[in-house]
């Protein structure tokens, strides 16, 4: 399913415009982005948990030429899925 | 930090950032998550515009052994959803660090030089700090600059260059002799805060790229500096014999850091009447939230030397280093790092910012 169904199928069942649907959506988008680069979670009951981590610095090297790397650190977005939800997609 | 956003909170700020009632925004989060979780039980991956994906990984059955009886059991094959955030989204996210990129290490840095930066940061840090305070604030450290270079504990720091032999008629009296100011700036730790590791990662970053720098190039480069410096600050003081220059704005001597040369000279402005303007400079390591927590005491606060100097930033995440920034005084937009109500409305106008500025990408 992609945005644009996600979207239509949402307003159907809120009885709203699809403007409004994506309006709420992208403020949604925007909260979990400030919340996770902030690296708080922001947690869905029954679905699941938007949590950002952060990973450390570290240096690597290239097996072809022996370079060693500095790998600058970084905040990743991810996604851990709740009991219920993961219960049901067995 | 480490803030878990539960449901509730989620649903109030949804209904804050958009204007709606609370009913409604959980209703629509609700029917959102309902949604999606329909979607991917009935085994089909669902996309979400800047948030990213969620797909379905179908494991394959393995067997393991139980930790409790230490029997073999057999886990069946089943479902796992894999979340891949969008790039809006990670960029977002990893937005602090965004200005770093990997770095080819020379033979010379050793994995225990930079462990010991992590250990005793401040003292190794000392010569990026007196770039840093050296630009921004300094009512205090306008001498005029020694001709002999500052040596700098760690061996592997950029040793600092020699800077402006013919240092020219100066204007306001210097509060200090020259030299003792300087060592101390260098000696002096960093923030009064604290480093966070953040700031550590920062500035081991800053010193290990700093190490392939050297040579003949940086040379070259410094040496450009160093005579515009001398040029501008020539002219400087020839019109400051008519005007006066503002204290506290003389041109600083690191020249060490390749992005900070002749920046500085630009920061030396006539005299605005009776209060002093106070100005900073973006590096690459001092940026609006830095600055912010510099003057004011709380990183929220950036919003404030954002409007201050819109005219010359056109995207607060992405400063370009060398933008020299009024910072306004706190009265004027009623700043108190004590009081709860002024962060506050700071943080909900970044956030306003926030969201013009990730949807303008």
């Amino acid at each position: 399913m992609d945005n644009k169904e996600l979207i239509r199928q949402l307003a159907d069942k809120l009885g709203r415009s699809r403007e409004d649907v994506e309006k709420l959506l992208d403020a949604f988008n925007g909260i979990v982005a400030e919340k996770n680069g902030m690296l708080d979670s922001v947690a869905i009951p029954g679905f699941g948990t938007f949590e950002a981590k952060k990973k450390n610095e570290r240096v690597i090297t290239n097996p072809a030429n022996g370079k060693r790397m500095l790998l600058p650190p970084r905040v990743v977005a991810g996604f851990k899925i709740s009991n219920v939800l993961k219960g049901k997609l067995k | 930090m480490d803030n878990k956003i539960t449901f509730p909170e989620l649903i109030e700020l949804l209904a804050k950032a958009t204007n709606t009632s609370k009913r409604m925004s959980e209703l629509f989060l609700k029917e959102l998550f309902a949604t999606i979780s329909q979607s991917l039980i009935e085994g089909e991956s669902v996309t979400v515009k800047n948030l990213g994906t969620f797909s379905l990984e179908q494991v394959k059955s393995r067997k393991s052994v139980s930790v409790n009886t230490g029997q073999e059991v057999q886990i069946p094959s089943h479902n796992k959803v894999v979340f891949t955030p969008d790039k809006v989204l990670a960029d977002a996210v990893n937005q602090p660090f965004a200005q770093f990129e990997p770095v080819i290490l020379d033979d010379e840095v050793t994995l225990d030089q930079l462990a010991a930066i992590d250990a005793a940061g401040s003292d190794s840090i000392g010569a990026m700090d007196s770039i840093d305070s050296g630009c921004a604030m300094g009512a205090d450290e306008e001498s005029p600059v020694s001709a002999e270079p500052l040596v700098t504990p760690p061996p592997f720091v950029e040793p600092q260059t020699p800077v402006q032999p013919e240092v020219p008629v100066e204007p306001s009296e210097p509060s200090e002799p020259s030299e003792s100011s300087e060592t101390s700036e260098s000696l002096e730790p960093t923030e009064d805060d604290g480093i966070d590791i953040l700031d550590i990662e920062r500035e081991k970053r800053e010193i290990a790229r700093k190490s392939f720098v050297r040579g003949l190039a940086i040379g070259l480069v410094s040496m450009l500096a160093v005579a515009l410096i001398a040029v501008a600050v020539w002219f400087f003081c020839m019109r400051g014999q008519k005007h006066k220059i503002v204290e506290g704005r003389q041109p600083v001597e690191g020249v060490e850091n390749v992005q900070v040369p002749a920046v500085d000279s630009t920061a030396t402005q006539p005299a605005e009447d009776n209060t002093p303007v106070v100005t900073d400079t973006c590096t690459a390591t001092l940026y609006l939230t830095r600055m912010a927590r510099k003057h004011y005491g709380d990183k929220a606060f950036w919003v404030y030397i954002y409007e201050e100097n819109k005219d010359k930033i056109d995207d607060p995440n992405n400063v370009a280093p060398g933008t020299v920034l009024v910072i306004p005084p706190r009265e004027k937009y009623g700043i108190d790092p004590d009081d709860k109500q002024s962060v506050k409305t700071a943080k909900e106008k970044a956030y306003k910012l926030f969201k013009q500025f990730s949807h303008g990408k």
